[in-house]
């Protein structure tokens, strides 16, 4: 009998390229809600939102070995009733319906955001430290809620394996997450004399660190860092982008008013990731599954130099 | 046309530099052992470059007001290295000689690095000086992190007791809390105790007004000879002469069952080397100010 992967928020540009990925190898299901174009044709593919119940007769008809959960919305110009309802309400009914259905393995692709940048972080965070990502920034709460919902479940169904990846910034030529858009967006704001370190991750390696997760059914939570660390300003400044430093200590105002003016795609309430860092320590994935990642920063800013000229 | 400017002023600079150290600044900053990334960065934000603009008033200040004088820099290993230091004088200036000395007169040099306040990072454009010269955020894991890079720490286990003491407490070792023996210990780093000679005396304090210095968000309110009747400048320190006796290094093996009696025994044993080292220098000066 065929042993499928269930990859849900297929149709992101992240789940397309992870599915392109994947397909030669493994046997793919995609589910979305939105249209898959140009899909593959060994890819099965329901548009179906993963609140519903119908979603059920997906497991009932295939055999499913593993789930990667990606369909997480986070968009700061999505009401946080839609966040709440889609991501926790999405997550919830499938991690139960892979329960009831005995899937062996449950990945859920999580984020370094949620940790949340703060000047006391320490500046390589270990998984067990507290998700404080929405102390500072709200907009954030229904993902520390989904990561730590998928947390309860490693008590509550011991016998599937649940892995929880939590990466820092992915970026890619055709992704289009959080600091892609702001890369690429027509103001780039930062904070006068602020200059973070920060990580960036090529979503080939997030790949193959979910690749590597899959085929030794790891548990448990992993971070996902970069080969190397590099200023704010440095990155910017390297791939070619020129950006706006606005003065502190009125960034908030500032950004609230090129937010609403729709100028610029960061949240005000995110203004402390261009202030402070978030990174993580990725020592636990190293150690367990001997993963680092294989582009180099050097690499990482090349590609962007195309991405961000198009 | 800027940047030309920029390239000129930088190459000039460079030259008084190297001409008044004896020399070159930036052969001794490649020489520092921290591995850096293809854009001269270590992990923590650290770029041995930025400290070159930083060498030149540092020497003037090291060579030609407190005249340094360094002994036992042979005991320092070329590894990760813990520096447990007395810590006195209202303002920092034991951190800085300490740093300078590893920089100036060790070989290779070594920069050591030291933990910052938490709100440090709050403050623009001094949160990027802080990280860009080696300095971190005083977290644990940030310590334990730096160690097992290889790194070197600089610790001032009194804190804020220290550097706030009052005349008659000078040379007296305050309370030392067991946080760096648990660091030393997790991480196998050997501690080496510094007695810095003349930081206790270059600020001669009478009182310190702690409420006072909570109004202003700071540990202590000095009322010292020249603060705060001179003020500002009154905090700055005398010229009063620095030697720094670096002690042999100090190893503890770290056990699982390691409990608190155990921590508390060797910061006792820390700290007891590092009063004998302290007494040592002082009975061997000859004088305060020269």
């Amino acid at each position: 009998m065929k042993e499928y992967i269930l990859i849900s928020g297929i149709c992101g540009n992240f789940g397309r390229e992870l599915a392109a990925y994947l397909h030669k190898e493994h046997k793919i299901i995609g589910l979305d809600r939105r249209e898959f174009n140009d899909r593959p044709k060994d890819i099965i593919h329901f548009q179906i939102d993963i609140r519903r119940k119908k979603i059920e007769e997906i497991f009932r008809k295939y055999v499913i070995k593993t789930v990667i959960h990606l369909n997480i919305i986070h968009d700061p110009r999505v009401s946080s009733k839609e966040h709440y309802e889609f991501n926790l309400t999405g997550t919830a009914n499938i991690l139960d319906l892979a329960v009831k259905y005995r899937v062996p393995h449950f990945i859920f692709l999580s984020s370094a955001d949620i940790y949340g940048p703060s000047p006391d972080n320490p500046l390589f965070i270990p998984e067990t430290h507290q998700l404080y990502g929405s102390k500072n920034i709200p907009i954030l709460r229904d993902l520390v809620e989904t990561d730590l919902l998928v947390q309860s479940y490693f008590w509550k169904a011991p016998d599937m394996t649940t892995t929880i990846l939590r990466p820092c910034h992915i970026v890619g030529l055709n992704i289009q997450n959080g600091v892609m858009k702001y890369i690429k967006g027509r103001i780039v704001p930062t904070v006068a004399g602020f200059n973070p370190m920060i990580q960036i991750i090529h979503m080939h390696d997030v790949f193959r660190a979910i690749e590597m997760v899959m085929k030794r059914r790891e548990m448990g939570i992993f971070n996902i860092s970069a080969q190397d660390q590099i200023p704010l300003l440095v990155l910017l400044r390297e791939i070619g982008v020129s950006h706006l430093p606005v003065l502190p200590p009125f960034e908030k105002s500032i950004f609230r008013g090129l937010f609403a003016a729709g100028l610029i795609s960061i949240h005000p309430e995110q203004v402390d990731f261009l202030k402070y860092p978030c990174m993580v320590d990725d020592s636990r994935i190293r150690e367990r599954l001997s993963f680092s990642p294989q582009y180099k920063i050097t690499d990482i800013i090349k590609e962007l130099r195309l991405t961000t000229r198009l | 046309m800027t940047r030309s400017l920029v390239k000129r002023l930088d190459s000039k600079l460079k030259k008084i530099t190297d001409h008044i150290l004896g020399f070159d600044i930036e052969e001794r900053l490649k020489r520092i052992p921290t591995p850096v990334n293809d854009f001269g960065y270590d992990p923590f934000g650290f770029k041995p470059e930025s400290i070159k603009y930083a060498a030149l008033p540092a020497y003037l200040i090291y060579r030609y007001y407190f005249r340094v004088e360094v002994y036992g820099l042979e005991n320092v290993p070329d590894r990760n290295v813990m520096f447990i230091a007395n810590h006195a004088g209202q303002l920092p200036f034991d951190g800085f000689i300490i740093a300078a000395s590893l920089l100036l007169e060790k070989d290779p040099p070594r920069l050591v690095r030291s933990m910052v306040e938490k709100w440090a990072p709050t403050l623009p454009f001094v949160n990027t000086f802080f990280s860009r010269t080696g300095q971190i955020v005083g977290t644990p894991e940030n310590a334990i992190k730096l160690l097992n890079m290889k790194e070197s720490l600089l610790v001032f286990p009194e804190g804020t007791k220290g550097i706030n003491k009052t005349f008659d407490k000078r040379y007296q070792l305050q309370e030392f809390g067991t946080g760096f023996m648990k660091i030393a210990m997790a991480t196998h780093t050997p501690i080496v105790p510094v007695a810095v000679i003349g930081s206790e005396e270059q600020q001669i304090s009478f009182v310190n007004l702690k409420r006072l210095g909570a109004i202003f968000g700071m540990p202590g309110f000095p009322i010292t000879l020249t603060f705060p009747w001179i003020f500002p400048f009154g905090i700055l320190p005398y010229p009063v002469k620095y030697r720094l006796h670096y002690g042999r290094p100090m190893y503890f093996e770290d056990k699982a069952d390691t409990d608190e009696d155990v921590l508390e025994r060797n910061v006792a044993e820390v700290k007891t080397t590092l009063q004998s080292l302290i007494y040592k220098g002082l009975k061997e000066r000859k004088s305060i100010f020269w």
